[in-house]
């Protein structure tokens, strides 16, 4: 995600991402806010998400984290999925635990896997003499020799290897390898003080609510919730037996246990010296029956389970990702993320960021699929120069944020810098007109991509293709290449893609089979914080003009890419095509139909053209 | 230019690769693995006997006052050493650091990636641990440490040589080994070679 | 159901538990069905109950065993009902969820937590709301996002349960915000799609933790802090008193405190120097406040020179740097953070600091009554004929009464305000019934920032229904107090 810039080390404050966007559309029925989208067609743009709001940090996630679901043909992020549990298993053993006794042992690992009081670490086993040594040393193989816990003698005690804490501190010593929790940690569950007053405290209450309330089904005044007085007024029907109550009080209440105040604890905290004495809140709360300030009143904790969840769309119901059920297995039986179908989107190339500079900003585009995908961006805050016009004027502001302008170039080249195997880079151009923190804009990606059917067997092939980059030189690309984006300059509504797409469907040929899904998200991309000054002024000079593509013509064309970045102003977002896939002829082609390996790219392509599932 | 002179203990095994400048002075049957730094800068630096110096570990005197290293203690890789005495039966942990002027006590551990701060004095039975270098006092259980650090010495003493080559002891050896660097006589070397 | 006292591991034990959801009654300590039981402790616990029966846990979610959950400003409490305490305190101060996906990168003292399989939440540290809650839809969608996130983290990765199985009783300050029950509604519904709702007032639900159904609840919280009477499991709602003295002013004194006069050593250098105030992050102060403060004994007026100092630390410093005999410590603090290379450097802090920053809840003015000024006032609201019962039976509960010494303050500080402050002339007459509910029943068997969460434990296994509002019956209201009837939800 975060790409090889190397001078950016050192303002590790705020790397560069590439996020992407789920607005959870069609999940909840409630209405929401204006952020969900309807569920109309994929061509519809939604709103672009405001970078600005906190919001935003609850929905964008890396690609990492998404999942896309087939039959909604939708991403779904980790907030629109359900999960179920289907395994219970501890971290330390690995030990799947049956989902019987998760409860009884509260979910906790009965096996002797303890943490340590202090750090919170796995605490080991370990026998406190020594093996005899059985074998000289020269003898050795070439392996160390066991672990000493295994030859060594009794009494047993556990060590943190962290923080070197031992259970012989609190005395806490066994004399064989398991330590149960239950003996050794020296009080049962029941024996604890609050454990017998609880059940003490319930047996008295209900004692009460059976005497006072022979039929269950009333709330009784011990329960009164506010409001429930008159609740029962309302609804009292007979029997109710406290009208003629002259108390319907509790009776008085005998403690079973009485624990004391530790009257030590304010002379102990006021004569303090050593600040390692005193427990912090993270070791207290791993202990809440007495919260202890003094450390050595801390007691090694069983260690907390963890699950295995099955997470479901929650539109469809279909099972999206699906672990496999045995606790080492770290495997899938269904693994339905979204890195394995939306195209993977890093930064390749970003100088620095200055204030009033136009800089260029590569983005690489991987296209995981086997087929070909043909991706559309748009970005709301657009500029757009005419060919010979001057800018726009702003029609709405919909961003406060200082943006940058964008300056486009009156050449019909949607700026592609590279295209070999599976991926595409397209370079954007940057004017930051502030210097922020953090430099983040939406962009619209729009991802198309052929769903084949099973017999339908294309033997071209060609997918969509759209606007073409200049590189490519098939003839179907080029007869397409300078109309749709001129009609894009010359839309009035641009922010629809249809007319894009409209285009390009005329534009195709008759030859695509199986159907076209079409998905659209928004992605926030951060690039950092924007300086005032530049730091080497010879760096960010000769960044623009190195590009990493393979030829010098290329990199005319991507300078003066129509680009686009942010305008305060902002206009109508503008549609520009990246990359189309192209035809088979042997150029070097765009996100294509390789499996994963750019090598593999070409052969295959040459070779079984579009024949891919 | 102080001047280069090593005098390498019985047993010691000091491999080959190891980048030593100054005086310095190491026990009988400690092991330095290759590609660590012992570098008597301003002052020697005198190291105990079976310690455990792994690699990338770089101990530097920048003081004239002598560097003493005590005995059985473990260097883990990575770590950087620039106090001015460290005890016994030490483990300093990977990548850790001991800065300035720091003395270390005896059965101390400083755990991994932390560091102590210039010129301290850690008394005994220190553990520094933790992401932010916390720090606590650990009862002594060290009978179980020593034996697994002698049957770890003796491990690197005999599968060390057979894959580095190893320095003798005495000043400028390192143009006198290179010739004879087989195990075998390097071992014979060792015995007869004693400080 | 038989005594599982001599059985052996747990499986044979649970497999006889599938009994139908019939509510018996488990008579009361119970011997959980999985102890392998050493024999003597076993007889011991037999004499205190009639006759040992297992608990009633049903995993197979048939509703007996309810999740409780006591949802507060920096703390979530959550676990099942029928146990003494709950499962988890989960801190939810988290505020920068920017970082929620990227490591921890950012500079001194935020506060990591692992959120879930490989994320971490990093740094600002904020409460999860506000009192003034809901002044823009932005900032309710915002806390939407929050809330929805960590009670999906506090059902599966720390109850470890489905939470559609599972009826939920949620705790409630009776101030609680509206908008914040909806809000928290909505998530549970929504979101989670649990069965159905109960909410209990947590000032009552502590009460019935000390058996009785009497008394007057201060609840001293991190947001504000509140005192509520009960009388005979009434809650006497028209005559709460609330005063935003609690936890958060209290961190704020300390971090002026500390500004002023607490010292930093930078090494490699050995003198003390001011403190920069960004050193003195949120959890700094946090991890100050819960370890190394405590209440100190009430200073009689006459020994005092209170002059008239500008500002608040200064007469603090004034009045007790030097009679104070607290030492002061050396407490280590980052200083920065690159990569994994973490400077630290010694706050000190002085001992006066940390026996009277507490001063500020006892101390109260015009706009913001003191703790004491505050359940005096409530006091001085409720009926005449009550106010007896009601001061005999003081509780206290919320984690800034946590701090060492502060019920002895506190009682010191209420018989001084009944001796002396002209507005509670009329109460002169409790002067010798004031007592704290704790020390006559049971003591500190639970600790006061757990308790209301225990008494929602409490009513979640008592047999009785409780009112609940169901998924299938839910539009968007809840019921409140408030509102007149349970019918017509807000």
């Amino acid at each position: 995600m975060s790409s090889s810039h190397s001078h950016h080390s050192s303002s590790d404050k705020l790397r560069p991402f590439v996020h992407y966007h789920c607005a959870c559309p069609d999940v909840y029925s409630s209405t929401e806010s204006s952020e969900t989208a309807a569920t109309c067609t994929p061509l519809n743009v939604d709103s672009p998400p405001s970078v600005n709001s906190p919001r935003i940090h609850h929905s964008t996630f890396p690609l990492s984290k998404l999942y896309i679901c087939e039959d909604c043909h939708q991403i779904r992020c980790p907030r629109c999925v359900q999960e179920e549990i289907i395994c219970y298993y501890c971290p330390n053993c690995l030990f799947e635990v049956p989902t019987a006794s998760v409860k009884s042992e509260r979910n906790r690992c009965a096996r002797s896997c303890f943490q340590c009081p202090i750090c919170q670490n796995t605490l080991s086993v370990v026998a406190s003499t020594e093996p005899s040594p059985a074998t000289s040393p020269i003898q050795t193989t070439t392996q160390p020799q066991p672990v000493a816990g295994q030859a060594g003698g009794a009494p047993y005690f556990l060590l943190c290897g962290v923080c070197r804490w031992d259970s012989q501190e609190i005395g806490m010593t066994n004399s064989r390898l398991n330590f149960h929790y239950k003996v050794q940690l020296q009080t049962t569950d029941d024996e604890r003080p609050d454990v017998k007053e609880f059940d003490h405290l319930k047996e008295h209450f209900e004692k009460h609510l059976r005497q006072n309330a022979p039929s269950t089904t009333l709330p009784t005044q011990l329960l009164n919730i506010p409001g429930m007085s008159t609740f029962s007024s309302r609804y009292g029907t007979s029997g109710l037996a406290h009208t003629n109550q002259k108390s319907d009080d509790v009776s008085p209440y005998e403690a079973v246990v009485h624990v004391d105040d530790d009257v030590n604890l304010t002379e102990d905290l006021k004569q303090l010296k050593d600040v390692n004495q005193i427990t912090t809140f993270t070791q207290r709360t791993n202990q809440l029956s007495d919260q202890p300030y003094n450390i050595e009143k801390l007691q090694p904790q069983r260690i907390h389970l963890r699950t295995k969840r099955v997470k479901r769309c929650r539109s469809c119901r279909h099972i999206l990702i699906k672990p496999e059920q045995k606790a080492q297995a770290t495997k899938f039986k269904i693994k339905l993320v979204a890195l394995n179908y939306i195209p993977k989107i890093t930064i390749a190339k970003l100088p620095y960021l200055v204030v009033d500079q136009t800089i260029q900003v590569i983005l690489k585009f991987s296209n995981p699929l086997l087929e070909d995908a043909n991706v559309s961006l748009s970005c709301p805050y657009n500029e757009l120069l005419e060919y010979d016009d001057e800018e726009l004027s702003t029609e709405k502001l919909t961003s406060k944020r200082p943006a940058s302008r964008a300056s486009l170039a009156p050449k019909p080249d949607p700026g592609v810098v590279e295209k070999k195997g599976n991926y595409t880079c397209i370079a954007i151009e940057i004017t930051p007109l502030l210097a922020v923190e953090e430099f983040k804009f939406p962009l619209l990606v729009t991802h198309t991509s052929k769903v084949l059917d099973i017999d339908t067997v294309d033997n071209n092939g060609t997918q969509q293709h759209l606007a073409v980059p200049a590189a490519d030189t098939t003839p179907v690309a080029s007869a397409v290449d300078s109309v749709p984006v001129e009609d894009e300059n010359n839309t009035e509504n641009s922010k629809k893609l249809d007319s894009s797409t409209i285009n390009t469907s005329t534009n195709n040929t008759t030859r695509e089979l199986g159907s076209y899904k079409s998905l659209s998200f928004w992605t926030v991309i951060g690039l950092g914080p924007v300086l005032k000054e530049p730091r080497n002024s010879e760096k960010i000079s000769s960044s623009s003009s190195t590009t990493p593509q393979p030829t010098g013509g290329t990199l005319e064309k991507s300078s003066t890419a129509e680009r686009h970045s942010k305008s305060s102003s902002t206009t109508r977002p503008s549609v520009s095509r990246v990359s189309s896939s192209t035809k088979v002829s042997g150029s070097s082609s765009s996100t294509k139909n390789s499996s994963s390996s750019v090598q593999t790219a070409k052969p295959l392509k040459k070779s079984a053209a579009y024949k891919h599932q | 230019m102080p001047k280069e002179q090593f005098a390498i203990g019985k047993r010691a095994v000091v491999c080959q690769d190891t980048e030593m400048k100054g005086e310095i002075d190491i026990g009988s049957g400690t092991v330095l693995h290759p590609q660590c730094k012992i570098l008597a800068e301003s002052g020697p630096i005198i190291i105990g006997s079976n310690n455990i110096i792994e690699e990338n570990v770089t101990i530097i005197n920048k003081q004239p006052t002598p560097l003493i290293i005590g005995d059985e203690n473990v260097f883990e890789v990575g770590c950087y050493v620039e106090g001015s005495k460290i005890g016994n039966k030490n483990v300093i942990e990977a990548k850790a650091r001991i800065l300035g002027n720091t003395s270390l006590g005896d059965n101390c551990v400083i755990g991994a990636v932390c560091s102590t701060k210039r010129d301290e004095v850690i008394p005994n039975n220190t553990v520094i641990y933790g992401d932010h270098h916390n720090r606590r006092t650990q009862t002594t259980c060290a009978s179980q440490q020593s034996s697994l650090h002698a049957r770890h010495l003796d491990y690197l003493r005999e599968v060390l040589p057979k894959f580095n080559h190893v320095r003798i002891g005495g000043a400028n050896t390192a143009t006198e080994s290179a010739a004879s660097n087989h195990p075998r006589k390097v071992k014979e070397k060792e015995k007869d070679s004693s400080h | 159901m038989t005594s599982t006292s001599n059985s052996e591991p747990t499986l044979s034990v649970n497999t006889s538990i599938p009994q139908p959801a019939t509510t018996t009654i488990p008579a009361t300590s119970v011997i959980s069905p999985s102890s392998p039981a050493p024999g003597p402790t076993l007889s011991t616990v037999s004499l205190t109950q009639a006759a040992p029966l297992p608990r009633r846990h049903s995993i197979y979610g048939t509703g007996e065993d309810r999740i409780v959950l006591d949802i507060g400003s920096l703390y979530i409490k959550a676990g099942f009902s029928g146990e003494s305490r709950p499962r988890h305190v989960v801190p939810i101060f988290a505020g920068n969820m920017k970082a929620h996906w990227e490591p921890d990168l950012t500079g001194s003292g935020g506060s990591r937590r692992d959120c879930g399989e490989g994320c971490r939440i990093v740094g600002g540290f904020s409460e999860l709301f506000d009192l003034s809650i809901g002044r823009t839809s932005e900032e309710l969608e915002s806390l939407y996002d929050r809330m929805a996130h960590y009670l999906h983290d506090i059902y599966f990765r720390y109850l470890l349960t489905d939470p559609k199985q599972r009826k939920v009783i949620l705790c409630e300050s009776p101030m609680m915000p509206l908008k914040l029950k909806q809000l928290i509604a909505k998530v549970l519904f929504e979101n989670l799609q649990v069965p159905s709702i109960s909410f209990a007032p947590s000032h009552m639900l502590a009460l019935l933790t000390t058996g009785c159904t009497t008394g007057l609840v201060v609840d001293c919280g991190h947001l504000e802090t509140t005192v509520m009477p009960t009388f005979s499991a009434r809650p006497l709602n028209p005559f709460i008193r609330t005063t935003p003295l609690a936890g958060r002013a209290l961190t704020q004194t300390l971090k002026e405190l500390i500004t002023k006069y607490g010292k930093i050593i930078v090494p490699p250098s050995t003198d003390r120097q001011p403190i920069p105030s960004k050193y003195l992050t949120p959890t700094v102060l946090e991890d100050i406040k819960t370890r190394f403060l405590f209440v100190g004994p009430m200073v009689i007026s006459s020994e005092l020179v209170s002059g008239a100092e500008k500002t608040l630390e200064e007469d603090y410093e004034k009045k007790y740097a030097k009679i104070s005999t607290a030492t002061e410590i050396h407490y280590p603090i980052t200083l920065s953070k690159h990569g994994r290379e973490r400077q630290m450097g010694t706050l000190v802090l002085p001992g006066w600091i940390r026996e009277r920053a507490a001063e500020v809840l006892f101390e109260g003015d015009e706009d913001q009554s003191s703790i004491v000024g505050c359940l005096l006032e409530c006091l001085l609201k409720t009926p005449i004929h009550l106010r007896q019962p009601l001061a005999a039976s003081i509780l206290l509960i919320g984690g800034t009464t946590l701090l060492p010494n502060f019920q002895t303050r506190l009682y010191q500080e209420i018989i001084l305000a009944l001796n002396t402050d002209r507005r509670f002339k009329n109460l002169n007459g409790l002067r010798d019934h004031i007592a704290f509910l704790e020390e006559k029943s049971s003591g500190k068997v639970f600790v006061a920032n757990c308790r209301a969460w225990v008494g929602g434990s409490l009513i979640g296994s008592l047999k009785s229904t409780v009112v609940e509002i169901a998924r299938e019956k839910y539009s968007g209201k809840v019921p409140d107090w408030t509102t007149e009837s349970i019918t017509r939800s807000v």
